[in-house]
């Protein structure tokens, strides 16, 4: 473009003589059959040109047959027969109708773009091949741990439910993905396991009963000589028995659910002082018939906790109903709510006959009963299902002899830990 | 007082039925959904007792087919399942009732009744009396021969349920439902300390006993000979 105005300007000033001159020396400085330059009058015919010894000319005429019109300029590239490279072509009209045409190859540029192409394209296909290995190193690494968790799965499927997945550095992800599986199997280890017990329990522990209440109809039928008031007994302890059955039933179930999870706490707000209450007006008769003192210590104000009503009433009948049921007349039963940062506590204490040192720690297990208690009747379930109820709600039960009786806290947090 | 029975279950239904009987209901019996509908649609009843599981179509959908014909009796659902679903609770709510085997037929009984005094929309009475005992609902107040008995307001409470149900056997699941808001039987003799604390004041000064235990099943008020 610059060369153009240059070339304008001689000719201008100076004439076609000059601008040939100058034509020829320039395109012999820029090398030989690089560049043309040429002067063409308004009728197309060459007035001054540099060597166009490799140009072809034809092409070059026909390639322009309309000459810009005044002080304009045009810029084209063309391909031309002979040549590799395109060419492009400045044409600017100078005085008179009459055209200054350049033309040069793009050789040079086409060159500096092949190399760019090459350059660029070697160093993509390295970065592929490179991140492609990693990537599948990766990969690989990763899946190494889907694998052997697809092979525990594979291997509990055939009740392998011992088994779990180790953890090995493959990445947080998988570890994740590791230790929730190791997770749901702990749980499900302990729900088969939960199941053999109970399964193991029920039949053992149903089967006395009914054998009671299958003797108590059978004797009454073999034997009686058409006593209605014996009938009565005996339907009367039929009936007795079947409830005593399925309130075990009912509350072995209760348990199992309450522990699994599969039960859902009914979640309320509540003044677990009330609860407590209620339970101590519910007992005071039956306390009293047995010459039994209830003490109640409560703080003035509400202590609220967010826990299911029903399930925690039970929890607190159960406990007050065992420190009665173990401690004989004249002795005292104390119930005490303490409000604490995190939650509640209820503490029951009796001055009953106490729990050996050596059944603490199997109380709370199902069926259980210790020396001290067998001749008293109940299930062995109550302390089973008040742990399992205390627990779902991220609670706790503590149980302690205190050489003149027994003392139960339980532990409620303000909320559910679930929540 | 007529009472349907759906229930597919012979001994059940026939253990149902011989005790609504003897309860002074006449009742029908129907095994399966089909024969359930018709029955219920064709013959008034003042109440009916539906098991969920039922062959040809289920309980629920027959209580659906009754309401969509315009029957209004209400219904009490028999289910086997502890767990409420949804359903049941939808129908709790429509004023119908549900009961989970296995139960107290005493129970079902008063459920029953329950039932039909809500649907025929019994004025509630302020009054309530058997014999000469007598209790004031409004002032909360209890006459026996006309002298005043003092009661603790749970002893009211207990009082109140049995007259309520009077003539009818409570059962000690039912008392401790009613009375203490308790869902369970704590299996213990918290039930029977009361009540004989509540026999103590109105029975026992009286001469006369209206309270009676009957043992395995419940307590009772009534007038006896």
């Amino acid at each position: 473009m610059n060369t153009a105005k240059e070339f304008k300007t001689l000719y201008i000033e100076q004439g076609v003589k000059a601008l040939q001159a100058e034509f020829t020396r320039e395109a012999a400085s820029r090398g030989t059959g690089r560049v043309f330059f040429e002067l063409i009058s308004s009728e197309g015919k060459l007035l001054a040109t540099s060597d166009l010894g490799e140009w072809n000319r034809p092409e070059m005429l026909s390639l322009d047959a309309a000459i810009p019109s005044q002080n304009k300029t045009f810029f084209r590239t063309i391909s031309m027969p002979g040549h590799r490279h395109k060419i492009r072509v400045i044409s600017m009209s100078a005085t008179d109708g009459k055209v200054i045409r350049i033309g040069s190859t793009l050789k040079g540029d086409e060159l500096l773009l092949e190399r760019y192409r090459e350059t660029f394209g070697t160093a993509l296909a390295i970065m592929l091949v490179c991140g492609g290995l990693v990537g599948w190193l990766l990969a690989r690494k990763a899946m190494s741990g889907v694998k052997r968790v697809t092979e525990t799965a594979t291997r509990i499927g055939r009740h392998d439910f011992g088994r779990r997945v180790t953890v090995t550095g493959e990445g947080e992800e998988i570890s994740a993905l590791v230790q929730a599986f190791n997770d749901m199997l702990e749980r499900i280890e302990s729900l088969l396991n939960e199941l053999q017990q109970i399964t193991d329990n029920v039949a053992h522990e149903l089967r006395t009963p009914i054998t009671r209440i299958r003797g108590i109809a059978e004797t009454t039928l073999k034997g009686n000589n058409g006593d209605l008031d014996e009938f009565r007994a005996m339907a009367a302890s039929v009936i007795e028995g079947s409830d005593d059955l399925i309130e075990m039933i009912g509350t072995m179930l209760e348990i199992a659910k309450t522990d699994s999870g599969v039960a859902e706490l009914a979640v309320a707000p509540l003044d677990i002082r009330e609860i407590v209450e209620d339970a101590v007006d519910l007992f005071a008769p039956a306390a009293e018939d047995r010459r039994i003192r209830i003490h109640l210590s409560n703080p003035p104000k509400a202590v609220m906790i967010l826990g299911d009503r029903q399930r925690l009433q039970r929890v607190v009948a159960n406990l007050l109903d065992n420190a009665i049921k173990y401690t004989p007349p004249g002795g005292n039963v104390t119930l005490s709510v303490v409000a604490e940062e995190a939650g509640a506590k209820v503490e029951i204490t009796d001055t009953g006959v106490g729990i050996d040192e050596t059944d603490i720690p199997r109380i709370f297990d199902r069926f259980y009963r210790g020396d001290k208690s067998r001749s008293t009747a109940g299930s062995g379930l109550g302390l089973s299902l008040a742990l399992a109820i205390i627990r779902a709600h991220g609670g706790d039960i503590t149980a302690k002899s205190t050489g003149s009786g027994s003392s139960f806290t339980v532990f409620l947090p303000n909320k559910p830990s679930s929540l | 007082m007529r009472i349907l029975i759906v229930e597919d279950d012979k001994q059940t239904a026939q253990f149902i039925s011989k005790g609504l009987r003897q309860e002074g209901f006449a009742v029908d019996l129907a095994s399966d959904g089909e024969d359930g509908l018709h029955l219920a649609l064709t013959e008034p009843y003042d109440a009916a007792v539906i098991d969920i599981m039922l062959p040809k179509f289920d309980g629920l959908s027959l209580i659906d087919e009754m309401r969509r014909n315009g029957s209004e009796i209400p219904v009490i659902v028999l289910s086997a399942k502890s767990s409420i679903d949804d359903r049941i609770k939808g129908l709790q709510a429509g004023g119908d009732d549900y009961l989970v085997k296995p139960f107290a037929f005493s129970e079902l009984v008063a459920r029953i009744h329950a039932l039909i005094r809500r649907a025929t929309r019994a004025g509630e009475p302020t009054t309530l009396s058997v014999g000469d005992l007598k209790i004031d609902l409004a002032r909360r107040k209890v006459f026996r021969q006309d002298i005043e008995i003092d009661l603790q307001p749970k002893e009211f409470a207990l009082l109140e349920y049995l007259m309520r149900n009077a003539g009818r056997v409570v059962s000690k699941t039912m008392i401790m439902e009613h009375v203490w808001d308790y869902n369970f039987d704590p299996r213990t003799t918290v039930v029977e300390s009361r009540v004989c604390r509540l026999r103590d004041k109105v029975d026992r000064q009286f001469g006369g006993n209206l309270i009676h235990t009957i043992r395995g099943v419940g307590y009772v008020l009534e007038e006896r000979d």
